[in-house]
């Protein structure tokens, strides 16, 4: 499988990372990251341009986690209604603003009879100041992801390594804002995010961390696991662990390696965890595609290609059917060919078999015609004795005349025609001979008769 | 690349006038029908070789019985056959006692000819005449038979018309 090349960005106000990983949809692996910390005149695209410089990254196509400054979430309540209603209702709520934002559906909790949607909005005009931002730097933004969903991915790739749990829980500890969070393998069950503002302590973390479990015990039933992952701040986590053991029994786990080959990530781990879990979409990781936003005008641009893409298949299409065509019509002619020669060099023995042919059908013509004169060979004497035998005692014939087949005249005198036409009946082939004219009465009373007919076919030959 | 409504239509243009030029020159040019193939020819070729001993063998059978069944007739001139004829049916009348009084040759169509017989005889020898007619060495048929019976003298006044065929 073709391994690709994925580069991830992440910043805020204190510093920006930027993570290098290599790899395909079975196995990756981290070719450089840097964590820089943010100048006071925060991200330029000169300062963009000066690491990719000096870090030596391989191209200038990046992924960008949306930062959370822009990034708005709202809490929208619907009734509890089957996902493709609950979407269409959702994006009923936001019709006026469709056209102008980018929203996720970051979690869906039930609560009592109600559905309460946690939707994060991004506006497309600040999507696209980012966009310009890294376009001024020579980078091209493939697509902007959501940190959230980064971590997501890290922890579930991590997790059944690590523990048998079906859940994972994690705190984010931010610059002025701590994010809980409670998911399995498919879903962020349980997401909060709260605001601190800039000097929070570890006892305000555990405050609202308290009433996080206690919110989850006792509306969705979810317990939170014993083992917590820690990411974000490094200098709180150390006493968050802590207290996290002494005031709740929970384990805090700051992972300080990940199962990716490559380079060693060691404390910064934590930090760059978010990166890996995009990286990790990127290369075909996570099923769920809907997480890459891509900015309005990206999204037409994409659209476009791929009408064009479309356009120069079905051309494509079209010249591979034209030379289908094209071989099939020259395989025919080539075959038309080899007939046509073969046919040619077989020319002679063929009319010499035509014409015996034609003189065995000529010869046949003539064996029909000699057999059927030698058919009518001594039918007249076949005739005759037939006749002969079956005349009644008395009868005495005085002309026959037999022309062609045709019996044109019998002449005699017997006792009785009727005895003789009776006679004559019970025999097939005399059965043709009928009386002709009228019967004529003698003096000494026998009968002058005539007949005439066809003879009737004998099969008998005279031997 | 954003294309204008207009070289969307141009570059329409082109993908299709290059599509039917390369119908035309692939296709249309090379599907020339009068270089199709006769398919009877072919199959008759096929069916020829095939049965090439068949004909052979068939051809042969036929011309033997042909040559046998020619044997019993003439192949000769008219004036020729006519002598032969006349002479084979003299020699059965002989053979068979049968009286002749008229004799004459005919030739009644293309291709036969014919011996005509008058005369009185005895109805056995008239009889023995027609049997040794029907089963003679030439094809022979009696092509009319008349016949008028004398019961005083117990003769048979005949007129007798025997055919054959010409080659």
């Amino acid at each position: 499988m073709m391994s690709k090349t994925v580069i991830t960005l992440q910043w805020n106000s204190t510093n920006l990372i930027i993570l290098e990983l290599k790899g395909n949809s079975n196995q990756a692996e981290i070719l450089r990251y840097t964590v820089q910390p943010m100048p006071e005149a925060g991200l330029t695209p000169g300062l963009l341009q000066q690491i990719w410089r000096e870090k030596h990254f391989s191209n200038s196509q990046v992924i960008v986690t949306i930062p959370e400054s822009i990034i708005s979430y709202q809490t929208l309540q619907f009734p509890i209604l089957p996902e493709e209603q609950l979407q269409q209702a959702l994006r009923l709520e936001l019709e006026s603003e469709l056209e102008k934002i980018h929203y996720r559906v970051i979690n869906k909790q039930k609560q009592g009879e109600t559905y309460l949607v946690k939707v994060a909005i991004i506006q497309d005009s600040n999507l696209q100041s980012v966009r310009e931002l890294f376009t001024k730097a020579g980078l091209r933004i493939l697509w902007l992801g959501f940190k959230l969903r980064g971590l997501f991915n890290f922890i579930n790739y991590h997790h059944h390594f690590l523990a048998e749990d079906k859940l994972s829980a994690f705190i984010e500890l931010n610059q002025t804002t701590i994010e809980f969070g409670l998911l399995n393998d498919d879903e962020l069950l349980y997401y909060r995010q709260i605001a601190m503002g800039a000097n929070y302590t570890v006892a305000d973390i555990i405050d609202e961390l308290r009433l996080s479990l206690v919110a989850c015990r006792q509306v969705y039933q979810l317990d939170f696991p014993k083992q917590i992952w820690l990411f974000g701040i490094e200098d709180l986590r150390e006493e968050l662990s802590r207290k996290l053991e002494t005031e709740l029994s929970l384990e805090g786990y700051y992972p300080e390696k990940t199962r990716l080959q490559g380079i060693q990530t060691g404390n910064d781990t934590s930090e760059i965890a978010p990166l890996i879990g995009i990286a990790l979409t990127a290369l075909g990781w996570d099923d769920d595609a809907n997480w890459c936003i891509l900015t309005k005008d990206q999204q037409k641009q994409e659209d476009y290609r791929q009408y064009l893409n479309s356009g120069i298949k079905g051309f494509v299409v079209g010249i591979l059917i034209l030379l289908g065509l094209f071989l099939w019509i020259d395989s025919k002619n080539i075959k038309n060919d080899k007939y046509r020669k073969w046919i040619k060099e077989k020319s002679q023995i063929t009319s010499g078999l035509q014409q015996i042919e034609a003189k065995t059908r000529e010869d046949l013509g003539a064996i029909q015609k000699l057999e059927a004169f030698l058919e009518l060979r001594g039918r007249e004497i076949e005739f005759l004795k037939l006749f002969h035998d079956n005349l009644p005692v008395g009868t005495l014939i005085t002309d026959i005349t037999i022309e062609d087949g045709s019996v044109k005249n019998i002449t005699g005198i017997t006792p009785s025609v009727s005895l003789l036409l009776s006679k004559l009946q019970q025999v097939p082939e005399l059965q043709g001979l009928k009386l002709k004219g009228a019967i004529t009465s003698e003096k000494d009373g026998k009968e002058q008769f005539q007949l005439e007919g066809m003879i009737q076919s004998t099969k008998e030959s005279l031997k | 690349m954003k294309l204008t409504q207009r070289e969307k239509g141009l570059w329409g243009f082109v993908i299709v006038a290059i599509l039917v030029m390369f119908t035309f020159n692939f296709v249309f040019q090379r599907l020339d029908l009068t270089k199709e193939i006769d398919r009877t020819e072919l199959e008759e070729t096929r069916r020829l070789l095939r049965s090439e001993l068949n004909i052979k063998a068939r051809s042969q059978a036929v011309s033997a019985r042909l040559m046998s069944l020619k044997a019993k007739f003439l192949t000769l001139t008219t004036d020729e056959a006519g002598l032969v004829l006349l002479e084979e049916i003299e020699e059965i009348a002989v053979r068979k006692g049968l009286g002749v009084s008229q004799k004459s040759l005919l030739q009644l169509s293309e291709g036969v000819i014919a011996v005509s017989l008058e005369g009185e005889t005895d109805s056995k020898s008239l009889f023995s005449f027609l049997h040794q007619i029907a089963n003679a060495r030439l094809g022979l048929n009696v092509k009319r038979l008349r016949m008028h019976a004398n019961p005083v003298t117990k003769t048979i006044q005949y007129q007798l018309i025997i055919s054959t065929l010409l080659l």
